[in-house]
């Protein structure tokens, strides 16, 4: 009887070994294909993000010509277009994309937000010739221009707002740089106190790049200006509308209507400060 | 008056005049980026920086200086920006070897380098070549008039033209003397910005088509 039972007690721990090890080997492996699929992004898209950043030149030929963004845009639109339909094919790629760019816009923020001190060396690379892939700034311009268009997509007021906050801390962050950037040019007390005079006015030091987002901020304000029909609140939609307002009283006095010239990055940004207090948290 | 007190006042004298003179200059600068283009094929950021003057209520603009660039006709007031950095000699040749690979279609010839201190409205229209004029339409309202493109006014080489999208240029050969302005301009000289001065097709690919042409007053 003895070696019986002790037979059956053996099946019975080899059930539950093979339980066991099923179990394990299961459920790391659902867990496996789970992320893969949950949060990666192919790597095909991960190649066109990076390809965007470093061959955007947003407004290369001078700063009186910002209408030069939209052949920028143009050039670039076969690559920016390829992130767009991958987003929409689906609300998950869609997250995908827009973490690739928040989670790049974090690191940025987390590197150079005001208040942070930046290497001599990022510096000193700026004033004699950096490579274009180890330029901090270099692509903040079109991937805000790729968030503000996957937030018309999203059409989520919650995700518009993080976006908007997001981009606005990285005008911050940029701004930064450069008001160093600027000592480091020039350090005379002359320069110091610029710097100084800008932060009593909380003013952001104006650069190519803060322009250019400035330029896709209008933008966006624009969509949303001209559209019948908006997810955006009421108090979103009439700071939106003061915008214009404000806008098209200066267009009057400059007898333009064609784009935005860099003396207004500061209100509009100002006004895309507005947008994010007024969007809703949750 | 003692001689302790007469250098008080000549030290304070003097620290105030350093304070006015830094509150005048105190002024913001900006940075603009510009790319330039290794031999290698590598291509980099340059950034330089200059002040913007904006706001023709003021009576004064780089450091302190009487406004420097105003219309020929009236005296009126254009917004511009100083560079206070002009490029090196390689960011030049790389600034060259740049536009010649993204718009070499749009040349015939460079006539000169690249070089920060104007840009296409202050070559072609003026008045002042170094600052950037970026009051163009103020420009040609003042001290230009279209030119008809009419047999009683006809275009001529030498002639300004207004580009489709805020880009200034001046004629240097001509299809017809009459028509549209579009096509009656077969090339124009122009500075692209901050990179150089080319001879090229009327239309460049940036810069739009030709859509108005004018004489000096």
């Amino acid at each position: 009887m003895k070696p019986k039972k002790e037979a059956e007690m053996g099946k019975k721990n080899l059930k539950r070994i093979l339980l066991v090890l099923f179990l394990f080997f299961g459920g790391t492996f659902f867990n496996i294909s789970y992320l893969w699929t949950e949060e990666k992004l192919p790597n095909s898209i991960k190649d066109t993000f990076e390809e965007i950043r470093i061959s955007f030149h947003g407004m290369w030929s001078g700063p009186d010509s910002p209408s030069v963004m939209n052949s920028s845009l143009k050039r670039i639109e076969p690559k920016t277009q390829i992130i767009i339909d991958y987003a929409r094919t689906s609300d998950e790629n869609l997250k995908l994309c827009a973490n690739y760019i928040l989670n790049y816009f974090d690191n940025f923020i987390e590197k150079f937000q005001p208040g942070e001190k930046i290497e001599e060396k990022l510096l000193k690379k700026m004033k004699e010739g950096i490579l274009v892939t180890e330029a901090p700034t270099i692509g903040l311009s079109i991937y805000t221009y790729l968030l503000l268009e996957l937030s018309n997509i999203k059409q989520d007021t919650v995700f518009t707002k993080e976006v908007l906050s997001k981009i606005y801390n990285v005008c911050l962050a940029t701004s930064n740089i450069f008001e160093q950037f600027a000592i480091y040019k020039n350090p005379t007390d002359l320069r110091k106190k610029e710097i100084e005079v800008l932060k009593e006015k909380e003013e952001m030091m104006g650069t190519s790049e803060i322009f250019e987002i400035a330029w896709f901020c209008e933008n966006f304000m624009a969509e949303a200006y001209l559209s019948e029909k908006t997810y955006l609140p009421k108090p979103a939609i009439e700071i939106i509308n003061s915008y214009w307002d404000w806008r098209k009283e200066e267009m009057i006095k400059l007898k333009r209507a064609t784009c935005l010239t860099i003396g207004y990055y500061s209100q509009t940004l100002s006004y895309i400060k507005k947008l994010i207090e007024v969007l809703p948290e949750k | 008056m003692d001689r302790k007190c007469f250098k008080k006042v000549i030290l304070f004298f003097f620290g105030f005049l350093f304070l006015v003179s830094i509150q005048l200059q105190a002024d913001n600068s900006c940075y603009f980026l510009f790319w330039g283009r290794r031999a290698g094929g590598s291509e980099y950021p340059i950034w330089k920086e200059f002040y913007k003057y904006e706001d023709p209520s003021q009576d004064t603009c780089y450091r302190g200086m009487p406004w420097c660039t105003k219309t020929q006709h009236n005296n009126v007031k254009l917004k511009h920006y100083h560079f206070t950095e002009n490029f090196t000699s390689t960011e030049k040749e790389d600034m060259n070897r740049y536009a010649e690979y993204h718009w070499g279609d749009d040349f015939d010839s460079k006539f000169s380098d690249a070089d920060s201190t104007y840009n296409c409205h202050s070559w072609a229209l003026g008045p002042n070549q170094t600052v950037w004029n970026v009051n163009q339409d103020t420009t040609l309202s003042n001290d230009f008039v279209e030119v008809s493109g009419t047999c009683g006014d006809p275009y001529k080489v030498g002639q300004y033209c207004k580009h489709l999208d805020d880009h200034s240029s001046r004629i240097t050969e001509l299809f017809f003397s009459t028509g549209s302005p579009g096509s009656a301009v077969k090339k124009i000289r122009s500075k692209w910005g901050g990179y150089g001065i080319y001879d090229g097709c009327s239309n460049p690919s940036a810069y739009g088509n030709v859509v108005k042409i004018y004489k000096r007053k």
